[in-house]
């Protein structure tokens, strides 16, 4: 062994040191992004099999008319966790663990910018999706379908727990969507290799990237619909209640809102697989990438334009159905650009007919028959005879099954050697593709058939004679033939861990850095971080993966005990900063369980147990803060390598500005939808009322916004001159302004008190009352956060060389001081203009 | 082999459904109103009768000929529809031994059969058909179903196997789909409940639409996946420069931006119109019936307002004269739907929603609740009788004075 070899070894020791993941019970600490996103992808793959199977259930009881397989109330709790299972359980975290596995790579980097954040994401996935299914075992799942339309959710029609492990479990496992999609915007934009600037970037990225602006976007209103559901169920605060001034309807916006974009945020990622495969495939480099590129944000823009195409037969006015109904056909357009730039790659290359091409194959015939049939459901006269039937059930299937699952069979073929480091059979391949496809569409194609002959959706059974027995019969028959197939694929992964061959080196002749690291990966992605200025690093540099590993790269240090990646500037790729990055912890494993244990608290609504854990989790969240920047724990040495960039938490530039800035987004998000429910009831709800005396003095509420302008504007001005580098009075300052904080919310708590609020009795109310809620919890907050501040001054680990914390801050006050005077707005100006108009 | 057992059995299958179904619509007649005993079971059978006229097969055999000229390999799917045509219309001369005044209709409407009508003219057929008598309507749209099956799939058939032609498996593969696929259209677009078997102005348009929709889209599903076979083929070298930029240029211009615009502009043009005639409209008609339907877990309660008529789960309605339903729930979201009159519309509590309907023919219309509203959403049924004007007249003033009976 020559003694650069030697060298060599010990560079990988020293990194293990560093970047290793410990064995037993301590894998829970594990952060690395690698094991986090194999979790995430096992874990819904099991989700998946459970929701299979109810499939599977369900196919049996409607195969022959009048059978009496499965009882009522057991279909009605099979059909809602199906589709709930394979939308929150299966398909959006299947997504996101191969995008945590694999953008890292893509870009160059060696983790995602908040690995802390990817271990919470996780387990309350998986919490949230064990409570979930928990129901089934106790026999009370959820029965009132996954779009848990009220008032048939409502507290007097399900009188259960049912609903309630819906709102509360979906909820949970949304905050691991949300956070997931807040680390991936942040590490995409901030952690590209060096010089690979946004042109550059994978296509994967891009979608990636869109993907989860819309989930930072789509998922609050679901959320915040969730909270009004569950509080009117737990308080009888009446949002959706028509007789004390709400309105039903209003829970089919939120919830489409929510719902139509999570089409999306299914397929986007599926589609970047495709755009990443066929131009490996089809050996040559994707045909027309910005037009690519533009047609992704469009669809992520026109995605949230189209909700209302879920409620046509509600009786919205004729104009509005028509726009509704243009929009939604729009999309066509950013679809079918794809499409033709995926032919055009094929047209022009030389395409390899191999396994993973099969499966693409598969996913344009199921995709684009499931694309046209959504055209035609955008008309809304045919929409109007086929909405609610099996048609709409024949036609979701094309499209997510098509969309989301060919492709994502695709992709794990594509990846397998990267996962294990072993090639998967292509034999059993091709047979699992044909029975699957064939099974699939016997199902699904002549269900499009079964819908247009009348055969509503939901139902558990049918009457024989109607002319639904032979379809039904038939579709049943194709399920079975389509489980044989996914238990093959199954199989197949299993098998090819004891009879595999071992991958060649980059073993489809892949252009995308993941290929360059070792497979299975080392938790550290790469020994010394290459630049990459190319869309195709490995086609433009063959020999990049060995000069990776020999370490002639940048960052190939870790004797300093840090885990470093490079922070690059979000446009350009040019390097502004080492990120560190923190090490293995518990707090995210635990801060997870206590949000477990208090969901379950609110389900039993043992509210002293809940707001016991509120408590805790609210010291875990504040050590889990404390332990960061120039804590010794966060960053064991401030020095850096001579000639490099100095590390994030001492610049006035780290990703925590972006994480910051991207969590802001999704609150304003939640915000927007509250404010659209308050407007919406305002002028839609059919027995609305106003109490004839405002219940909240509009003095007072301005006394207690002056306030809080006052000292939030004075934390601005501080901050301008932090950023100077004037730091004397900045203890003190901060001090100043958590006083002035605090009188505010204690006046903020006085106007509570001394209004004449009925949040139970009418919808006014209520709506009111969760905005107070809303912006005290943001006033409290910033009160925390800047009392922290001033501590961690105090500790030193906020100092002249790191000042970049509190401008983190800095964006939560700012939009505190924003949302309280649109909350002034919306709830004492804006009912004076309408009595006044 | 296997095509021959598939063939044997299916069909006796298919007619079983529609012995079924005419029995069915039969029996309930009787229990509900006299005059339609006569009238519901022909009128199926009259389907049957008129479906399996020579005239088809002549066409039939014109497509055999085109076909055998095209691609071996499609026989068999043909021969299968061809047995297909010839037992049925066994089985309807059968039926027409029973009935024989069901025959008549065919001899004034075959020639056009033979030409053939185009998809486009359907629709003008059908706003003439309005002054015509109820089951030359009818037959359009069975025929529309055939029609569709012939062309489509021969199109589907041998483009397919052209691209695909050397492999055996696939060869195998692709015919066994397109059976089956056959075999769903022809087995008929009927059922008491079938949006294809429309009865109702509003139906009547959204099947228009419908077929209108699935032969235009079909046309550019096959077209963008044989563009898929054919790019996919093993190619020698890799397109670049000026020939790059060409393919680029027609792909994304073409394909991305100039089809699916059309696309969108043609379906506009014809969805517009179409939704209008499927709206209840004020000033439209000022003769409008009104009735009153609210939902209930797990029924339906009507209620004539004008006549001051209370009926559960049935609805009675002059055939060729508009009615409003007023519709509406007491307790969750149902939603109102018959489909082979028109769409349906959501009964929401606190909303009162209006969805127009208007029978073309007499008959009983089967519907059901289409918004999931719980434990027993599933049998939650309506039926709607459409009438004469003479006999609603009769059957309202008979209700009438029942209900002030029962009110004394």
């Amino acid at each position: 062994m020559s003694r650069s070899e030697i060298a060599l070894q010990d560079k990988h020791r020293e990194f293990n040191q560093v970047w290793g993941n410990p064995k037993g019970l301590r894998a829970l600490t594990i952060v690395n992004h690698t094991t986090i996103g194999i979790r995430f992808m096992v874990t819904a793959t099991i989700f998946f099999l459970i929701g299979g199977l109810m499939a599977m259930l369900m196919r049996t009881q409607l195969a022959l008319p009048a059978q009496q397989f499965l009882t009522p109330d057991a279909y009605n709790q099979l059909f809602t966790m199906h589709g709930t299972v394979m939308m929150f359980l299966f398909a959006v975290p299947f997504m996101e663990g191969l995008a945590i596995y694999l953008v890292p790579k893509m870009i160059g980097a060696r983790d995602l910018v908040f690995p802390r954040i990817s271990v919470l994401g996780y387990f309350c996935f998986l919490f949230g999706g064990l409570m979930l299914l928990s129901s089934l075992l106790l026999g009370v799942a959820p029965n009132t379908g996954w779009f848990m339309y009220t008032p048939l959710t409502s507290k007097p029609y399900s009188p259960g727990l049912n609903a309630d492990f819906w709102l509360l479990g979906v909820t949970f496992v949304e905050i691991s969507a949300i956070v997931t999609g807040i680390e991936l915007v942040v590490s995409i934009a901030r952690t590209r290799a060096p010089k690979m600037a946004l042109h550059l970037m994978p296509l994967y990225c891009w979608y990636i990237l869109v993907m989860a602006l819309m989930i930072v976007f789509g998922f609050p209103p679901l959320i915040l619909g969730s909270l009004l559901l569950e509080l009117e169920r737990a308080a009888g605060f009446p949002f959706f209640d028509v007789a004390k001034g709400g309105d039903p309807i209003l829970w089919q916006h939120l919830f489409w809102l929510f719902g139509h974009p999570d089409v999306y945020i299914i397929f986007l990622p599926a589609a970047g697989i495709v755009s990443t495969l066929i131009p490996v495939f089809a050996r040559r480099p994707m045909v027309g990438y910005r037009w690519v590129v533009l047609g992704i944000i469009t669809t992520g823009f026109i995605s949230f334009g189209v909700w209302v195409h879920h409620m046509f037969t509600v009786g919205i006015p004729k104009l509005a159905q028509a726009f509704f109904s243009v929009a939604s056909m729009l999309v066509a357009i950013p679809t079918a650009i794809q499409l033709f730039a995926w032919l055009a790659t094929l047209l022009s290359g030389r395409p390899v007919f191999r396994l993973p091409m099969l499966w693409i194959t598969g996913f344009l015939i199921v995709f684009v028959a499931g694309g046209l049939t959504g055209v035609m459901l955008a008309m809304v006269p045919f929409d109007w005879q086929v909405h609610d039937t099996q048609f709409v059930v024949a036609h979701l299937h094309y499209v997510v099954i098509g969309s989301m699952f060919f492709p994502l069979v695709a992709g794990l073929y594509y990846w397998m050697p990267h996962f294990t480091g072993r090639m998967a059979s292509e034999t059993m391949g091709r047979w699992a593709f044909g029975f699957t496809f064939v099974g699939f569409n016997t199902t699904f194609l002549i269900m499009h058939w079964t819908g247009l002959l009348g055969m509503p959706r939901r139902v558990y059974t049918y009457a024989p004679g109607v002319g639904w027995d032979w379809p039904n019969l038939i579709s049943s028959i194709g399920s079975f033939i389509m489980a044989i197939g996914i238990a093959m694929i199954l199989l197949d992964v299993l098998l090819h861990f004891r009879f595999g061959r071992k991958a060649p080196a980059n073993p489809w002749g892949a252009d995308t850095l993941e290929w360059a690291t070792s497979t299975p990966p080392s938790p550290y992605n790469f020994i010394s971080l290459p630049e990459c200025p190319t869309r195709h690093p490995l086609w433009d540099y063959p020999n990049l993966p060995q000069t990776i590993t020999q370490g002639k790269h940048t960052l190939a240090v870790a004797s300093h005990g840090r885990r470093e990646t490079w922070g690059t500037d979000p446009v350009t790729g040019e390097v502004r900063e080492i990120i560190h990055l923190p090490a293995n912890a518990w707090i995210p494993f635990f801060a997870a369980l206590t949000l477990a244990v208090l969901f379950v608290s609110l389900l039993l609504q043992s509210y002293t147990l809940s707001v016991m854990m509120l408590v805790i989790l609210s010291g875990l969240l504040l050590r889990w803060s404390w332990e960061n920047g120039t804590h010794p724990n966060a960053a064991p040495h401030e020095q850096t390598e001579p000639g490099d960039p100095p590390l994030h938490s001492r610049t006035f530039d780290g990703p925590g500005l972006w994480g910051m800035a991207v969590s802001l987004l999704v609150d304003a998000s939640m915000y927007m939808a509250l404010l659209f429910g308050w407007l919406y009831l305002w002028t839609v709800a059919p027995l609305w009322h106003v109490p004839e005396q405002a219940p909240i003095g509009w003095l007072s509420l301005l006394i207690s916004g002056l306030l809080l302008s006052f000292s939030g504007i004075w934390y601005y001005r501080l901050m301008k001159q932090v950023r100077k580098g004037h730091v004397s009075c900045l203890q003190m300052n901060l001090w100043g302004i958590a006083i002035v904080a605090f009188v505010h919310v204690l006046s903020l708590l006085w106007v509570f008190w001394s209004s004449s609020l009925q949040p139970t009795q009418i919808a006014h109310d209520a709506v009111v009352f969760v905005m107070f809620v809303y912006v005290l919890f943001h006033s409290v907050l910033a009160l925390i956060m800047t009392i922290q501040m001033a501590l961690r001054k105090a500790y030193g680990y906020i100092g002249k060389q790191a000042l970049y914390e509190p401008i983190v801050v800095e964006q939560w006050w700012l939009y505190t001081i924003v949302i309280f005077w649109v909350t002034y707005a919306a709830i004492i100006l804006f009912p004076l203009s309408w009595a006044g108009g | 082999m296997q095509k021959k057992d598939l063939r044997l059995n299916i069909n006796p299958n298919a007619i079983l459904i529609n012995k079924l179904a005419s029995h069915d619509a039969g029996q309930k007649n009787q229990s509900t109103s006299q005059y339609r005993n006569v009238e519901a079971p022909g009128q199926y059978l009259c389907c049957w009768v008129l479906d399996t006229q020579q005239p088809v097969q002549a066409s039939e055999r014109k497509h055999h000929d085109r076909k055998n000229s095209v691609a071996p390999g499609a026989n068999q799917a043909t021969n299968f529809t061809h047995c297909n045509q010839v037992n049925q219309t066994k089985q309807s001369r059968n039926a027409a031994q029973d009935r024989p005044g069901t025959n008549k209709p065919k001899s004034g409407t075959s020639p056009e059969r033979i030409t053939g009508i185009q998809v486009g003219q359907i629709g003008c057929y059908q706003s003439d058909q309005r002054r015509d008598r109820e089951v030359n309507q009818h037959w359009v749209k069975r025929m529309a179903c055939n029609r569709h099956s012939t062309d489509y799939v021969l199109l589907a058939h041998s483009t397919l196997l052209s691209i695909l032609g050397k492999e055996q498996w696939s060869r195998k593969i692709i015919s066994t789909l397109l059976l089956i696929f056959i075999f769903f259209l022809t087995s008929g677009c009927k059922g008491p409940q079938s949006t294809l078997d429309p009865a109702g102005i509003g139906a009547s348009a959204a099947s228009f639409l419908w077929w209108f929709m699935c032969i235009f889209f079909s046309i550019v599903f096959i077209g963008v996946v044989a563009l898929w076979f054919y790019a996919m083929r093993p190619k020698e070298k890799t397109l670049k420069g000026y020939e790059l930029a060409k393919v680029t240029r027609r792909m994304i211009i073409g394909g991305g931006l100039l089809l699916p615009t059309i696309s969108i502009l043609i379906l506009i043009a014809l969805g517009i119109p179409i939704g209008n005639r499927m709206m209840p409209f004020a000033s439209s008609n000022d003769d409008v019936m009104a009735i009153h339907v609210v939902g209930h877990q797990w029924w339906w309660e009507v209620w004539y307002p004008k006549e001051r008529i209370r009926l559960i789960n049935e609805i009675h309605i002059p055939a060729n004269h508009p009615v409003d339903i007023h519709a509406s729930s007491a307790d969750v979201i149902h939603s109102f739907w018959v489909p082979r009159l028109n769409g349906k519309i959501d009964m929401i509590p606190g909303h009162t929603n209006i969805l127009r309907l208007q029978a073309q023919k007499t008959g009983q219309y089967r519907g059901q609740c289409a918004e999931f509203c719980g434990l027993w959403h599933a049998k939650m049924v309506l039926d709607v009788f459409a009438h004469t004007p003479e006999t609603f007249q009769l059957w309202i003033e008979e209700n009438k004075a029942r209900n002030s009976n029962e009110s004394l």
